[in-house]
């Protein structure tokens, strides 16, 4: 039979706030039933536990904070957790909204035992710091009904799993309250009275749903299930525990989001150019910033550096409730090949230059260029993103060039003495631009270097300075 | 006596003629004249404040300096006073790839993108326009610079009021009928260094003229048919 383990998050979206210190008692709280569904270790020790009232729980702290209960926010952190064990185990099941499924009879051939597997999950686990209560079970619901109940024990002998399903109460499976009331009535409120009876049985007397159930339990029915597929994409979300309308204080939680995407991409070899921010304003839309680096990058700490000169330049609308960080392409890691003897000092390599600088003053601002094999004057000099081009064209005859071209020929107004020309370029008639003009190497009385042409209407232009 | 003597050093208020300055370490300009008059060449890195007019020839006095480098590492231009020009840098054998162009929209972050590019140790030059700079800005350049084994140009045109500036040299263009006219007012380790000319026609010779004044070629009257 297979072995499965199941992890029950009692407190989810509690441990999933960003919050710094236990100094606040905080509670989350169900909006429809008006109970207390998670609390926090300082509104356990006011008194407060899960179930009471909202009134009730105000009375016994003054200061207490409450957050609605938010089903999506669980989810969310579920699917985060489940990435999270991916990488110690292979097959996992969601049970949402706050349990995770784990087939452990596999990953054995690869564990020593069940002791050190559950040594490694454990010690993965615990770095993401939320609570947890686990059982292990010979079947998925079986389990599921140990986690939920708290036995907290890791335990493959058989005859001790089947004892300690047996003592549970019927409360504690997932039937619906009238499906137990009824059993209440025939006298049966454990699992063990309800085993006893057989599975044809309780099919005369019951719905499909307690049949369903009980030949789950016991192995007895095949339960199918969706197991948990990473995607290949990092998108990870942070709920503040405060609202910062103050872009400086972004630094320490944005850098708790980029640790993780560090490690994410760390584990797979992989190095990314560009990574999304949404910043979640209070009644305002998303704020979406795109931060890049030309070299590619996978380590939090780059990051951080460029996205607090991304951020320096923006303005926020509204305070900001929560961050999502998004990497949705990624490459694999080509180190870059470095020559042990040469005497650079600096910090930078080219490309991580122009990633600061492109950060800080805008894409645009940064400017590279390349060569292209047009003759108009206008079009041989092609801006592009800098260093992206790698060729290096050896074709062109040599030209006497000016160093500077004025972005728009002005007309000439001043009187020059011409040195050297005409040298005519009557080209372009392939793509509806057609130019013919005959230009001239020009010195002004001041000593002044330009390159003027001569239009056909005999009109004179300023194109450029032999600075 | 000695007291005064004393107390005068430690405001360093005196200059020693005995004391030995450390060699700066230069890189020949490509012009035998500049190269002489330097005593070796221009600094290997530091700030070269240069005061010209656009258009006499004042980049084109760089570009043997700055080929010497290109290959491996970055030059960058932060607001230069028009479109740089590829073909003319390609023409001059540089790898126009590795030539990046910063317009930035304020002198304040041009000043930032200026010392983040000294520090990097990526680029190799950084020709740099800019009016008013102050001494605080200069002496974050040179320690930039320094880090960086970077050399700034900075290009101003000539103003009537000029601040002596920390910088490493300092250099007065004027326009000369063989080339450049340099006058240095200021440079490290050395005396100033009044007008001399550097000539370029070897390197420029369609942008040179001939010494006799007569040569200038008349502007052409239009023919008429």
């Amino acid at each position: 039979m297979t072995l499965w383990l199941y992890l029950h998050f009692p407190a989810l979206q509690l441990d999933s706030l960003y919050a710094t210190h236990e100094q606040h008692a905080l509670v989350i709280v169900d909006g429809h039933k008006n109970t207390i569904v998670q609390h926090n270790q300082t509104a356990h020790k006011h008194g407060i536990k899960n179930g009471m009232g909202l009134g009730t729980a105000a009375s016994l702290c003054h200061d207490l904070q409450v957050h609605p209960y938010k089903i999506a926010i669980e989810k969310e952190k579920l699917a985060e957790t489940a990435h999270w064990l991916y990488s110690v185990t292979a097959d996992i099941s969601l049970f949402e909204p706050n349990g995770i499924l784990l087939k452990v009879s596999n990953m054995l051939s690869l564990y020593k035992n069940l002791e050190h597997y559950w040594q490694t999950l454990h010690s993965h686990l615990s770095l993401l710091a939320l609570k947890y209560n686990f059982a292990t079970g010979y079947s998925p619901l079986a389990a599921r009904l140990l986690a939920k109940v708290g036995v907290n024990q890791i335990i493959s002998n058989q005859e001790n799993l089947v004892e300690h399903l047996h003592q549970q109460s019927l409360c504690h499976t997932e039937l619906s309250v009238a499906t137990i009331e009824k059993l209440r009535r025939v006298g049966i409120t454990t699992i063990s009275a309800l085993l006893n009876i057989t599975l044809t049985d309780l099919a005369k007397r019951f719905d499909l749903e307690l049949v369903n159930y009980v030949g789950r339990l016991t192995g007895q029915l095949k339960h199918p299930l969706n197991f948990y597929r990473p995607s290949e994409a990092f998108k990870h979300r942070l709920e503040l525990l405060f609202e910062i309308d103050n872009l400086q204080w972004l630094a320490k939680p944005l850098s708790i989001l980029l640790t993780k995407l560090e490690y994410f991409l760390k584990k797979r070899n992989l190095i990314t150019h560009e990574i999304t921010l949404l910043l979640h304003q209070r009644d305002h839309g998303d704020l979406e910033l795109t931060i890049h680096s030309a070299q590619g990058e996978y380590q939090s700490q780059k990051w951080l550096t460029l996205s607090q000169l991304t951020v320096e330049s923006i303005k926020l609308l509204a305070p900001v409730q929560s961050i999502t960080l998004l990497v949705k392409h990624s490459m694999p890691l080509n180190p870059l090949v470095e020559d042990l003897f040469s005497t650079a000092k600096g910090v930078y390599s080219p490309e991580e230059l122009v990633s600061v600088l492109q950060a800080k003053l805008g894409k645009q601002a940064v400017q590279g260029m390349h060569l292209t094999e047009d003759p108009r004057p206008e079009r041989s000099t092609e801006i592009c993103l800098p260093l992206s081009h790698t060729s290096y064209c050896q074709h062109q005859a040599y030209k006497l060039r000016p160093s500077l071209l004025l972005p728009r020929p002005q007309r000439l107004t001043e009187q020059v003495a011409i040195m050297q020309g005409p040298e005519r370029l009557a080209t372009g008639w392939w793509d509806g631009n057609p130019m013919a003009r005959d230009y001239f190497i020009a010195q002004t009385p001041n000593g002044r270097w330009l390159w003027i042409y001569r239009t056909a209407e005999k009109q004179w232009f300023l194109h450029g300075i032999f600075s | 006596m000695d007291k005064i003597i004393e107390r005068l050093q430690n405001q360093r208020l005196l200059w020693r003629g005995t004391e030995r300055k450390m060699a700066i370490e230069v890189t020949t300009s490509g012009y035998p004249e500049l190269d002489h008059k330097l005593q070796g060449g221009l600094p290997q890195s530091g700030v070269v404040e240069i005061n010209t007019p656009i258009g006499i020839g004042e980049i084109r006095l760089l570009i043997p300096y700055i080929k010497q480098a290109i290959n491996t590492r970055l030059l960058v231009f932060i607001a230069p006073p028009g479109i740089i020009n590829a073909e003319h840098f390609f023409a001059q054998g540089l790898n126009v790839n590795q030539i990046i162009t910063i317009h930035p929209n304020s002198h304040q972050e041009g000043l930032w993108a200026a010392e983040q590019c000294l520090k990097s140790g990526a680029c190799h030059a950084l020709l740099h326009w800019h009016q008013a700079l102050e001494v605080h800005h200069i002496k974050r350049f040179q320690i930039a610079a320094e880090t960086g084994n970077c050399l700034h140009f900075l290009f101003k045109e000539k103003s009537q009021y000029s601040l002596s500036l920390p910088v490493s040299l300092s250099m007065k263009l004027s326009p000369h009928h063989a080339g450049i006219s340099i006058d240095i007012p200021k440079r490290k380790g050395g005396w100033p260094i009044s007008n001399f000319t550097v000539d370029m026609s070897t390197h420029w010779p369609a942008l040179t003229r001939a010494k006799t004044a007569n040569s200038v070629v008349a502007f052409p009257s239009i023919r008429t048919r």
